[in-house]
């Protein structure tokens, strides 16, 4: 058994390893995850990222002292505040991106590293604000899928990696 | 016909050096899972006991699906009570994806890799416990 999981370890489905059946949930449920919050974003009703990029860096009534994070702090001032639209169209489509691919599974570790870039900008500039766990926890489960390449099961990755086995990408 | 991987010796995954290498990575997410419910229980959340058995049996990787299955627990709880201050929060999302992942640490058996349980299943290997 153990040769045969060996010697097509890159062909899909049914050799796939145990751990990558489970991580396929994760996948699954990050990926509804991003979805929601891009489209959320694109809801006429959604206020636009401006306050909330006015909070991540100012602060709140609970953290009037503003983000503590001093280099992104002037980041967002200074950048992402002035081109506020800009930067809003940029983080929904990049939301929207990593959403599909992980939906999909396609290229999918590379979606997840995209999330975990996503999810440290987010960090630094919200992590003062929230409960510690919220960014380390969806942090991890991006680290799982690109450990684990669940895009392999049930996913284009499945395609791709018959091809192009040596890709790290999928 | 090709044959799905088959449980190893023990009957769980993981018991093979094949599964064992991505099985880490739900070693990670149980230790990282530990550290969270131990902090839970240093912040003195009115979950704090229950956080405390949970989060080092999670950090040492002991009875680690039991103690998984009482982080769900503990999770709903919060969950229902999402609106107290000692809640993590109003986004809903969290709570659901730290369930998922201790769902995954119970049925992976994150504690047999790096953990424990590694050394109970050897003696005991169906025991459900681990």
């Amino acid at each position: 058994m153990n040769d045969s999981i060996l010697q097509h370890s890159n062909t899909p489905v049914l050799y796939a390893s145990a751990s990558r059946w489970w991580a396929w949930w994760l996948r699954l449920f990050l990926a509804a995850m991003w979805l929601t919050q891009a489209i959320g974003k694109l809801n006429p009703s959604f206020g636009g990222i401006r306050g909330i990029v006015r909070v991540m860096a100012l602060g709140n009534s609970a953290h009037p002292e503003g983000n503590p994070v001093g280099f992104f702090k002037r980041f967002l001032l200074d950048y992402v505040l002035p081109h506020w639209q800009l930067f809003g169209l940029l983080v929904t489509m990049a939301e929207m991106a990593v959403g599909l691919a992980l939906l999909f599974g396609v290229a999918t570790r590379l979606a997840a590293l995209g999330g975990i870039f996503l999810q440290l900008q987010y960090a630094f500039g919200r992590a003062y604000l929230e409960w510690s766990f919220v960014y380390p926890a969806i942090i991890l489960a991006l680290i799982v899928l690109v450990w684990t390449a669940p895009g392999r099961v049930l996913g284009v990755d499945a395609v791709l990696a018959r091809k192009w086995p040596k890709w790290p990408i999928w | 016909m090709p044959s799905l991987p088959e449980n190893g010796p023990n009957g769980r995954y993981g018991d093979d050096m094949q599964d064992r290498a991505p099985l880490a990575a739900f070693a990670l997410m149980r230790v990282l899972l530990g550290l969270m419910w131990i902090y839970e229980g240093i912040r003195g959340a009115p979950w704090s006991v229950p956080s405390w058995v949970a989060g080092i049996l999670l950090l040492i990787g002991l009875f680690t699906s039991l103690a998984a299955t009482l982080g769900v627990i503990i999770t709903l709880t919060v969950l229902a009570n999402s609106h107290s201050p000692a809640a993590w929060g109003a986004w809903p999302w969290i709570y659901w994806l730290i369930i998922l992942m201790q769902i995954l640490v119970a049925a992976t058996a994150a504690g047999r890799v790096f953990g424990i349980d590694s050394i109970l299943a050897r003696k005991r290997p169906r025991w459900p416990l681990w």
